[in-house]
């Protein structure tokens, strides 16, 4: 095999690529992404719960093959960015690879021992544009749990409901649900629990140009394709809880809050708060939330916004990292926060598309 | 036909001298085996007070003749042997005809008996080393030995006895094992008339296990299947998704008897090689059959440990047996760590290239983005992130993924990443003074018990309470969690009080104090940067500073350190310079 490519598509393919390279696995072969040219040149890397395949688009095809590509040291190639092409050859005892004066060659290892990406042909799959799509998935990530041993908390609940899309995540102490209008696959059923690594890579793979996306399921994997790159990932497993319940909807004390101003005010009072007692108190009266924290060494803070709230004087408590996460992940101008007491769950959101429940601390 | 024959006295000799009974938990495992010697089909055990006012254990065996129940209290009393060999083919549970006059000795027991066929059955006492005579009586057939005031006579003892919930939990472990290895009998454990479990009989290993295990377990079983000459090992391996952190999970069983063995212990360590996190320990169900004539099951008086005649076959068996079953299996996802040398030398050579680069970070894989990430991603992902671009001031550098070489100005210092982490975390929460805030749960978290935890949890739940913990009792073998300590939150709740339960269970002691150091032990272990972990220069800077500021406290669950000094002085000694 022989081809030569265009070293910034490949700079840009392989950030991609390596997210699915294992750090570590009793399989070495799949420290390897596996390069093969037929009528287009083919990059595929897995680590056996993701796999990821990408189109080449600027490559010139001399000879057709398979060879194998260490992930890591085209890294270390790529990152000295020392050309505009660079040239790949299977050899009798492995790779060449070259440009300008500079060569390398890479041990041999059997292409063949790469295990096949799955085949996408015949799977039912739907089309959601690439922005809303990177919206929604960043909008929810954020809540999922990163640590649980019940694994179906480490992921993306992606589902396709008439012509509503939804994603939603949790960390079983809030809960994110971001949704958009969806008019492709009409009719069809999709769910998908998707492991936060997946998550991650679709992510990467939109930032590569492209307009859409197209995702299917079946019992085990996620589909997931776009003009050049397919990727493939393992579903959890488990029981994602029934977020439709967890939801409220809908409390009688309201107040509607500038997104930035709050989130300006809960980072100062945040700055008073310890590692131990992430807490901060908000008191609510009417045209008043009041944002309190203090801590034993790291002494008080009283921050008041004005706010337009009609109910009864009320105080809750909140870890106010959550409520910062929220305001990450949101452009809008302001959002809208519905309490009830001091023990239930806060509701948080930015018109229909994006609800954020937050469950509250209790300070004594 | 009478059964029992009084010991020769050369067998009495060569059978080692030792206590039989400890505590309650011991009377119940004599009892249980003799039933299961008689050949009973179901057993039922009645506890009351952790076994301290009575043991009473019913059994549905061949039961015995009025001669034998007039032996039965004697001292080296037993039908199971007969001649000095017979002693090296043992393959009954009991063979030293001293469990029933021990327990007699030290509680007022009473023997109710019917031999099978028989229509009238006989009954015998003895009360604090008293024997009484044997009377007929109307009797089921089977045998209920019933023991009641245990320790009375023997007042230190008494007062060693753990706590109601401590004895029970160790009674119910006692049976669990015995369960385990016995498939074919029913039992049922009641404590103070409450159910602790029951059961079916006939079901087979992994339905045994599932009655008596968690459903995580259940769900992790793999079959492991071994023969070779003279030797055969099966059962069940847990897949390394599921965890302890001591070796209480791991059932060992030779011709059918529980054992403890180092040797195995670390052939089960060998199998899972590669699989584990450090600190974790896999849970196993492994049944060794073997030549009796092989083994020497006499070393110890309570007979959990053996001697192998040839240790090497046993422990090769157990690892390619279980090895092969875990390779088999489906375990992708659950593969925590790979520490193959290759990898290790690769390792190795990244982490010094960057030490002596220290201006660019080498990573195993280029993970950086070439394209801006935007997804704000956790700990995970912090391959993913940016590394710092700022070199850092210090030397130092990472070796073998799991140490930090530091330079400083009086030599070296040498650092236990997960150690020193772990330090650092229990510090700060046992420094954190309440209240503190508890973070409500959006949904309650349930979690399931074994069987031999959930009857000790009573006395468990308070100390939870007092920690914050929101936690009730939610139907059979079942708690549900509603709020958590914050301190805790970022912990998997299920497995956080899961484990405690265990730990708090065995301890002695358990009250508010020793349950906060397990609590916070625990988390400052999950929360630590374990061993193996690939640290940013960013990573291992933030570690050294934390471990600068703050005057740690002596913490060692490991009983090892955190961090070892070499000065220049001891350097150049080592390399003959003075
Ligand atoms: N549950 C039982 N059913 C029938 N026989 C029993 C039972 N328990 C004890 N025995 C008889 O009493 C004898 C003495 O029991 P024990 O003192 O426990 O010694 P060992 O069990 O070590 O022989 C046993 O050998 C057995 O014949």
């Amino acid at each position: 095999m022989k081809i030569k490519m265009s070293l910034a598509e490949l700079s840009a393919a392989w950030g991609v690529l390596t997210t699915a390279v294992p750090q570590r696995s009793p399989r070495p072969v799949l420290s390897n992404i596996k390069i093969r040219s037929a009528e287009q040149v083919e990059l595929s890397a897995t680590d056996l719960d993701i796999g990821i395949r990408y189109v080449f688009e600027e490559a010139q095809i001399e000879d057709q093959g398979e060879i194998l590509v260490n992930a890591e040291k085209m890294s270390r190639i790529l990152r000295e960015n020392p050309s505009d092409s660079i040239e790949m050859e299977g050899t009798e005892n492995g790779t060449r690879l070259s440009y300008g004066s500079d060569e390398f060659h890479l041990p041999g290892e059997d292409p063949s021992h790469f295990p096949a990406s799955p085949e996408f042909k015949g799977k039912k799959m739907f089309e959601i544009d690439k922005g809303v799509f990177q919206t929604l998935i960043r909008q929810t990530a954020f809540s999922a749990a990163h640590e649980e041993t019940r694994y179906a908390l480490n992921g993306v609940l992606l589902e396709l409901s008439g012509t509503e899309f939804k994603a939603v995540a949790t960390d079983g102490k809030r809960l994110t649900l971001a949704r958009t209008k969806c008019k492709g696959g009409k009719g069809m059923e999709f769910k998908a629990l998707v492991p936060l690594k997946g998550i991650q890579a679709l992510d990467k793979i939109l930032s590569l140009d492209d307009v859409s996306i197209e995702l299917g399921a079946d019992d085990g994997n996620l589909y997931a394709k776009t003009k050049r790159a397919e990727v493939i990932c393992r579903l959890l497993e488990g029981n994602f809880p029934e977020y439709e319940e967890v939801i409220p909807k809908g409390y009688e004390n309201r107040v509607k809050l500038n997104r930035q101003v709050l989130a300006s005010k809960l980072r100062l009072a945040d700055a008073f708060t310890t590692e131990e007692t992430k807490a901060v108190k908000m008191h609510f009266e009417k045209g008043n939330l009041t944002i309190t924290a203090q801590g034993p060494e790291s002494g008080e803070a009283r921050v008041v916004m004005a706010v337009e709230y009609e109910g009864a004087p009320m105080d809750i408590a909140f870890n106010p990292q959550y409520f910062l996460d929220g305001m990450k992940v949101l452009t809008d101008e302001s959002v809208l926060l519905e309490i009830q007491d001091a023990n239930a769950s806060a509701k948080l959101t930015a018109g229909e598309a994006f609800t954020y429940v937050i469950m509250p601390l209790s300070l004594d | 036909m009478q059964k029992i024959v009084e010991l020769d006295q050369s067998i009495v000799n060569k059978i080692a001298a030792g206590e039989v009974i400890e505590r309650p938990a011991s009377v119940v495992k004599e009892l249980v085996e003799n039933a299961i010697d008689a050949e009973a089909t179901r057993i039922e055990i009645d506890v009351e007070e952790g076994g301290r006012k009575r043991i009473q254990v019913t059994d549905t065996g061949y039961g015995m003749v009025d001669a034998d129940v007039g032996a039965a209290f004697k001292s080296h009393a037993t039908s199971k042997l007969k001649t000095p060999e017979d002693l090296f083919h043992i393959t009954t549970l009991g063979f030293r005809g001293e469990a029933l006059p021990s327990i007699g000795a030290v509680s007022r027991a009473r023997i109710t008996t019917c031999y099978r066929g028989n229509e009238i059955g006989a009954r015998i006492s003895m009360d604090g080393g008293v024997t009484g005579p044997v009377e007929s009586t109307g009797a089921p057939e089977g045998t209920c030995v019933d023991v009641q005031d245990l320790f009375f006579n023997t007042p230190v003892r008494r007062k060693f006895m753990k706590s109601p919930a401590a004895e029970i939990k160790a009674i119910a472990d006692v049976v669990t094992r015995i369960a385990l290895a016995h498939c074919h009998i029913a039992f049922l454990l009641r404590h103070n008339g409450r159910r602790v479990f029951s059961l079916e009989a006939g079901g087979g290993l992994a339905i045994r296990i599932g009655e008596l295990f968690e459903p995580e377990v259940r769900e992790a079983l793999v079959p492991v299947d071994f023969h070779a000459e003279g030797l055969s090992i099966s059962g069940y391996a847990v897949k390394p998704s599921v965890t302890r952190q001591n070796t209480t999970g791991q059932y060992v069983f030779l011709n059918s008897r529980f054992i403890r063995d180092r040797g195995i212990t670390s052939a089960i360590r060998k199998a899972y090689e590669g699989f584990l996190m450090t600190g974790r320990y896999p849970m196993i169900f492994l049944f060794a059959d073997m030549d009796p004539a092989a083994v020497d099951v006499n070393v110890h008086p309570t007979k959990v440990e053996v001697r192998f005649k040839e240790p090497g076959a046993v422990f090769g068996g157990v690892v390619r047996g279980v090895r092969a079953a875990l390779e088999s299996a489906d375990l992708v996802g659950t593969v925590a760590l790979d520490r193959s040398s290759v990898h290790r030398e690769a390792a190795i050579k990244d982490a010094v290239g960057q030490f002596l680069s220290q201006a660019e970070p080498a990573s195993h894989t280029d993970r950086r983005p070439l394209v801006t990430p935007s997804l704000a991603l956790p700990r995970q992902f912090a391959d993913a992130a940016p590394a710092p671009v700022d070199a850092p001031p210090l030397k130092f550098m990472q070796v073998h993924e799991q140490y930090i070489v530091v330079e400083t100005p009086a030599g070296i210092r040498l650092i236990d990443q997960h150690a020193l982490h772990e330090k650092i975390h229990y510090t700060r929460l046992m420094r954190s003074e309440g209240p503190l805030p508890v973070q409500r749960l959006l949904v309650p978290v349930t979690l399931e018990l074994s069987a031999a935890d959930w009857s000790g949890v009573e006395g468990v739940l308070e100390i939870f309470r007092a920690e914050g913990f929101e936690i009730e009792e939610f139907g059979a073998r079942t708690l549900a969690v509603y709020a958590v300590p914050q301190l805790l939150a970022a912990a998997d709740v299920a497995e956080l009080v899961t484990e405690a339960i265990g730990v708090l269970g065995e301890s002695k002691k358990a009250n508010v104090a020793s349950a906060r150091h397990e609590l916070y032990a625990m988390v400052a272990c999950k929360a630590a940067i374990k061993a193996g972990m690939r640290l940013s220069p960013g990573e291992i800077e933030a570690l050294l500073e934390q471990h600068e500021a703050g005057d740690l406290l002596d913490f060692c669950p490991h009983g090892r350190p955190a961090v070892l000094d070499l000065s220049i002085e001891q350097l150049d000694k080592q390399f003959g310079r003075i």
